[in-house]
C-alpha cells in the first residue's frame, strides 16, 4: 500500500533539525522534539527518558540517543496509529540520528571545552608556577647577588684577616686585613702558596688540620699557628678554617679567618714570666719565712756556743792551749754566724743600708769564704788595685754579687777545672772612651771583673743569661736565679754589668760601681771605755742557758744581776720595785709577753728606764722600730760578751747624761 | 490576501509583503542585534515608521550602523521615525500583559504612520522571559496569534525576538506554532508548525 507522507510534517521535521541547533541544552531540545514531533501522524504522544529501557511494546517507538557510544537517553514515541506512523519512521530515525549527531557534537564540544579550559587551567597553573619559579629564580639571583657582595663586603673590609685557598694550598685572594698583617699588598699574595708564608716550624701543623678537612674528619679547625711577615718577623695568629664543597661534596676552597694575637702572645708570654716572677717571689718568701725561723733559733744556739766559750776562754790563761782551742771554736762560731746573716740577705730579709764601702775589703773577705765552697780543681786568683775602690754600698749585697759571680764562673769550669780571676781596678772613663755608652756614663768607677778559663757562652745565648730562670745547667744544679739577682744588686747601686765570652776559652763578667768622692772614711775606734760596772740588770731571755750565759757574763764584770726566763715575771718584778734596777737586757722573741710588749710595759712603768734588746731574728721588731720604743741598744744575736758589755756600758752613761 | 508591494526585512534579499509576521529564535545577542540593525535600517531606508521593543538594545552599535548609511540616529528619534521602548515598558508596563490593549496600540501605531506619511509600519522586538511569570503572561500565544489576525489589516511588518536560552523547548515549540514565518540560518522561510489563527484561537473566540 501506498502511503502519502504529509509535506508539512516532513517540513516539521526538517525545521526542527534545523532549530534543535539553536537551542542551548538537552532538555530544552528534548522538550521542544518531544512538542514538535507529536504532530507526526500516528503519534499520541511523546516522552524521552534518561538512560535505557527495555522494550515497551509494539505501540512504543524506542529511538535511543547514544552519546560516546552509550545510551544517554531515549525518546519514546508513544503510537495511536502504527500504520499512520510507519511511512514517517525513517524521518524521524533520521531526526533520532541527527539529535544524537548534534548531542554528541556537543558533548564532544564540551568534553573539548572542558579539556581546553583543563588545558588552559594548567596552562595558567603552569604559567603561575613558571611565574613564580622565575620569581623565585628572580629573588634567588638577587639573594645570590646580594649574598655575594656582602661576602665580598664582608670579606674586603673585615677587621680580622681573611684568606681564600685553593685545595692545593694557593692562595686565590686576601682581604686588605690579612695582606696587611703580613705587610703585602692584596695582589701580592694572590696565587701563592700559603705554606711560604707559614712559619716553617708550624707547616707541617697546618697541613694536618688542612687533611683533617679534606678527610672530612673535622668541619672546621681552629687553631694557632704563625706565619712569616715580608720583614722577616713572625706574626701569630688564630685560625678558623672552614672547606667548602660543591654539590657534588668536591673541595673548592678553604676559607680562612685570622686574628692577628701577636701582642696576646706577647702579654702571654709577659703574664707568664710575671707569673713565673710571683711564683719566685712567693717561693722566696717561703724560704724567707723558714730562714727567719732558722736563723732565730741558729742564732740562740750560737749565743750559748759564742757565751759560754767567751767564759770558759776568760777563766784560761792566754797561753793555754785550750784557750787557743776555744779561739778556734769562737772563730767557727763567728762564720757560722755571718752565715746566718747571708741566709737572712739570700731571702731578702736582712735590711738593706748603704754606706760608703771600699770594695777591696769586701773582695777580700769574699774570696775567702768561696775558697771552701769552690771545688779544688779551681785555683782562684784575686788582683785588687792600689787605690781604695770606695762606692756607696750595702756590703752584703757586694758580697753576694761577687759570691753569685764566682759561683757561676766555678760550674763553667767544674767538669774541667781551670783559674778563677776575681780582678778589681778603679778606672776613670773619659767622653772618648769607647767603653762608653747610654748605661754606661762618664765617671769614675770602681770596676769589679770576675773570669773565668770554662766553656764559655754561646753567643746567641749571652742576650739571655740574665733572664731569671735562664739556665744551661742540669735540672738541679742550679736554679738559673743567680745572674738575675746579680743584674739585680748591680743596678740597685747603679752600677753596670757586661759580659764577654769565647766558646771554649772562658767568660768575664765586668761590673761598674760608680765611685763616691772623699772615699771611705776609717770608722774611729772608740777610746777603750770601762766595760765594767756594779749597777743591777734585769736580765730576760726565754732561754734558759741565755739566762745563765747573760748572768754570768755581766756578774763576771761586776754588775748585780737579776735573771729571769719569763717575761712576765721579769715586769712583775720590775713593777715591784722599778728604781731598783739601772737597765733591763730582754730578748724579742719570747713567749707570753714578747721583749716589744714588755719594753711598752716597762716604759709604762718607768720611762726613763734604760732597755737593751737582743734578738736571734724577728720581723716584728728592727732597729728603727727598737729606736721607736726608746730601746737603748738593739743587738743581733749572737752576741759577743765584750759586745755586749760595750752595750750595757754605754747605754747606762747616756741614761745618766740624760738625768743629768 | 490583497497583493501589496512587497518590503525588504535588510538581513535577507527575500522580499515580504508588509504584514508578515515573522519568528526569530535566536541563539546569541549578537545575531540578535544584527538582526535588528539591518531590520531598522532597511525601514528606515524604505521611509517606514519603525519600532524596536528591547532590554538589551545596543544603541550605540544601532547608532553606528545608522551612521554609516548617512542616518543620523537622533534625527529619526527625534521626529519618531524610529521609537525606541524597553520589552517591560512596552508589553507589560505596571507587570502586567494585557494583549487587547497592545493590539490596540500596534493598531493605533499603523493607523499614525499612514497618517504620519510613512510607506510603511515596522517593529521587532524581544519577549522577555518575565512574560511567564507576570500577570497575563499566559495570554502570550493567543496575544502572537492575535497580532497574525490584525496584521492582515493592519499590515505592520513584524519581527518576534525569542531567546533559545531563556525559554523552555516547549514554549519554543508553542511559539513557532503561532508565527506563520520564521528565521532560519538567515532566511525566513514558511513554518510548517503554523497554525492559523483561525485555528490555534478557536477555544479563545468566544
Amino acid at each position: 500500500m501506498i502511503t502519502h507522507l504529509k509535506p508539512e510534517v516532513l517540513g516539521q521535521l526538517l525545521l526542527m533539525q534545523t532549530l534543535i541547533g539553536s537551542l542551548p541544552d538537552e532538555e530544552k531540545i528534548f522538550d521542544f522534539a518531544c512538542k514538535g514531533l507529536v504532530d507526526v501522524p500516528g503519534v499520541q504522544y511523546i516522552e524521552w527518558q534518561d538512560g535505557a529501557t527495555a522494550d515497551h511494546g509494539e505501540t512504543t517507538v524506542t529511538l535511543p540517543i547514544k552519546v560516546e557510544n552509550a545510551p544517554a537517553r531515549q525518546l519514546l514515541l508513544h503510537l495511536s496509529d502504527r500504520q499512520a506512523f510507519e511511512p514517517y519512521l525513517e524521518y524521524i530515525k533520521n531526526f533520532s540520528f541527527m539529535l544524537t549527531v548534534l548531542l554528541e557534537e556537543r558533548n564532544q564540544r564540551r568534553i573539548n571545552e572542558s579539556h581546553q579550559k583543563n588545558l588552559e587551567r594548567r596552562i595558567a597553573e603552569r604559567t603561575r608556577d613558571l611565574e613564580k619559579e622565575i620569581a623565585e629564580r628572580n629573588k634567588t639571583e638577587a639573594a645570590l647577588l646580594q649574598s655575594e657582595k656582602l661576602f665580598r663586603v664582608s670579606f674586603e673590609y673585615a677587621a680580622i684577616g681573611k684568606c681564600l685557598t685553593a685545595p692545593d694550598g694557593k692562595i686565590i685572594m686576601v682581604n686588605s686585613a690579612f695582606a696587611r698583617m703580613l705587610g703585602y699588598e692584596p695582589a701580592a699574595l694572590a696565587g701563592r702558596d700559603i705554606s711560604e708564608l707559614t712559619h716553617k716550624d708550624d707547616i707541617a701543623l697546618n697541613q694536618l688540620h688542612i687533611q683533617a678537612l679534606l678527610d672530612n674528619t673535622a668541619g672546621t679547625v681552629a687553631f694557632e699557628k704563625r706565619y712569616v711577615h715580608a720583614s722577616g718577623t713572625t706574626v701569630w695568629a688564630s685560625v678558623g678554617t672552614f672547606l667548602f664543597r660543591n654539590l657534588e661534596a668536591a673541595p673548592q676552597f678553604f676559607i680562612t679567618h685570622i686574628n692577628d694575637i701577636s701582642a696576646q702572645k706577647a702579654a702571654d708570654k709577659e703574664r707568664l714570666e710575671l707569673e713565673e716572677q710571683l711564683r719566685h717571689a712567693q717561693k722566696m718568701e717561703a724560704i724567707g719565712t723558714l730562714a727567719g725561723g732558722i736563723a732565730h733559733d741558729f742564732n740562740n744556739i750560737l749565743a750559748v756556743i759564742i757565751g759560754y766559750t767567751d767564759l770558759a776562754a776568760e777563766e784560761l790563761p792566754q797561753t793555754s792551749e785550750a784557750r787557743q782551742s776555744l779561739e778556734q771554736v769562737q772563730l767557727a762560731a763567728n762564720r757560722a754566724k755571718e752565715l746566718v746573716q747571708q741566709i737572712l740577705f739570700f731571702s731578702r730579709k736582712q735590711q738593706r743600708k748603704l754606706l760608703p764601702v771600699d770594695i777591696r775589703g769586701v773582695i777580700a773577705e769574699t774570696t775567702k769564704l768561696l775558697r771552701a765552697s769552690i771545688p779544688a780543681t779551681i785555683d782562684i786568683v784575686t788582683d785588687l788595685g792600689a787605690e781604695a775602690a770606695a762606692i756607696m754600698a750595702d756590703r752584703a749585697q757586694i758580697e753576694q754579687i761577687l759570691m753569685n759571680l764566682c759561683t757561676n764562673s766555678a760550674q763553667a769550669m767544674e767538669e774541667t777545672g781551670g783559674t778563677l780571676t776575681v780582678e778589681q781596678q778603679c778606672l776613670d772613663l773619659d767622653r772618648a772612651d769607647p767603653q762608653l755608652d747610654s748605661e754606661l756614663p762618664a765617671g769614675r768607677y770602681a770596676v769589679l771583673s770576675v773570669t773565668d778559663t770554662g766553656t764559655g757562652i754561646d753567643e746567641d745565648m749571652l742576650g739571655k743569661i740574665f733572664d731569671p730562670y735562664f739556665t744551661t745547667k742540669e735540672v738541679g744544679k742550679g736554679s738559673g736565679m743567680g745572674l738575675s739577682v746579680v743584674i739585680g744588686l748591680v743596678k740597685s747601686h747603679n752600677g753596670i754589668i757586661r759580659v764577654a765570652s769565647r766558646k771554649g776559652v772562658g767568660t768575664t763578667f765586668t761590673v761598674y760601681f760608680p765611685c763616691i768622692a772623699g772615699g771611705v772614711e776609717k770608722p774611729i775606734s772608740p777610746p777603750p771605755s770601762p766595760i765594767e760596772g756594779n749597777e743591777h740588770i734585769l736580765v730576760v731571755d726565754d732561754e734558759k742557758a741565755i739566762v745563765e750565759i747573760l748572768q754570768r757574763s755581766l756578774q763576771s764584770l761586776g754588775y748585780q744581776v737579776t735573771a729571769t726566763s719569763s717575761s712576765p715575771q721579769a715586769l712583775e718584778i720590775f713593777r715591784k720595785n722599778p728604781t731598783n734596777f739601772d737597765l733591763v737586757v730582754t730578748d724579742q722573741s719570747m713567749p707570753r709577753l714578747s721583749g716589744e710588749v714588755l719594753c711598752r710595759n716597762l716604759k709604762g712603768i718607768r720611762p726613763d728606764v734604760p732597755i737593751i734588746m737582743c734578738t736571734g731574728y724577728s720581723t716584728r721588731v728592727d732597729a728603727d722600730k727598737a729606736a721607736s720604743l726608746g730601746i737603748y741598744r738593739f743587738l743581733m744575736k749572737p752576741v759577743s760578751r765584750i759586745e755586749l758589755a760595750i752595750a750595757i756600758r754605754q747605754s747606762l752613761d747616756e741614761a745618766v747624761t740624760e738625768d743629768s | 490576501m490583497q497583493e501589496r508591494c512587497s518590503i525588504c526585512f535588510g538581513f535577507t534579499d527575500q522580499l515580504f509583503p508588509p504584514g508578515t509576521h515573522v519568528c526569530q529564535i535566536y541563539s546569541t545577542d549578537e545575531e540578535r542585534q544584527k538582526s535588528v540593525n539591518k531590520f531598522l535600517l532597511a525601514g528606515l531606508h524604505n521611509n517606514e515608521c519603525s519600532s524596536y521593543y528591547s532590554e538589551k538594545a545596543d544603541i550605540k552599535a544601532l547608532e553606528e550602523v545608522l551612521a554609516s548609511e548617512n542616518i543620523s540616529f537622533a534625527e529619526v528619534v527625534e521626529s519618531r521615525t524610529l521609537s525606541l521602548s524597553g520589552t517591560r515598558d512596552a508589553y507589560f508596563p505596571q507587570g502586567r500583559f494585557d494583549p487587547e490593549k497592545m493590539l490596540g496600540q500596534l493598531r493605533q501605531y499603523h493607523l499614525d504612520a499612514q497618517s504620519g506619511g510613512f510607506a510603511n509600519a515596522r517593529v521587532i522586538g524581544e519577549m522577555s522571559p518575565e512574560i511567564e511569570t507576570v500577570e497575563g503572561g499566559e495570554r502570550l500565544l493567543e496575544y502572537e496569534s492575535k497580532i497574525t489576525l490584525l496584521l492582515r489589516e493592519h499590515p505592520i511588518t513584524a519581527v518576534c525576538q525569542y531567546a533559545a536560552d531563556e525559554f523552555s523547548g516547549a514554549l519554543i515549540m508553542d511559539i513557532l506554532k503561532v508565527h506563520p514565518y520564521m528565521i532560519v540560518r538567515g532566511a525566513i522561510v514558511h513554518n510548517p508548525f503554523f497554525i492559523p489563527p483561525e485555528e490555534f484561537l478557536a477555544p479563545h473566540i468566544h
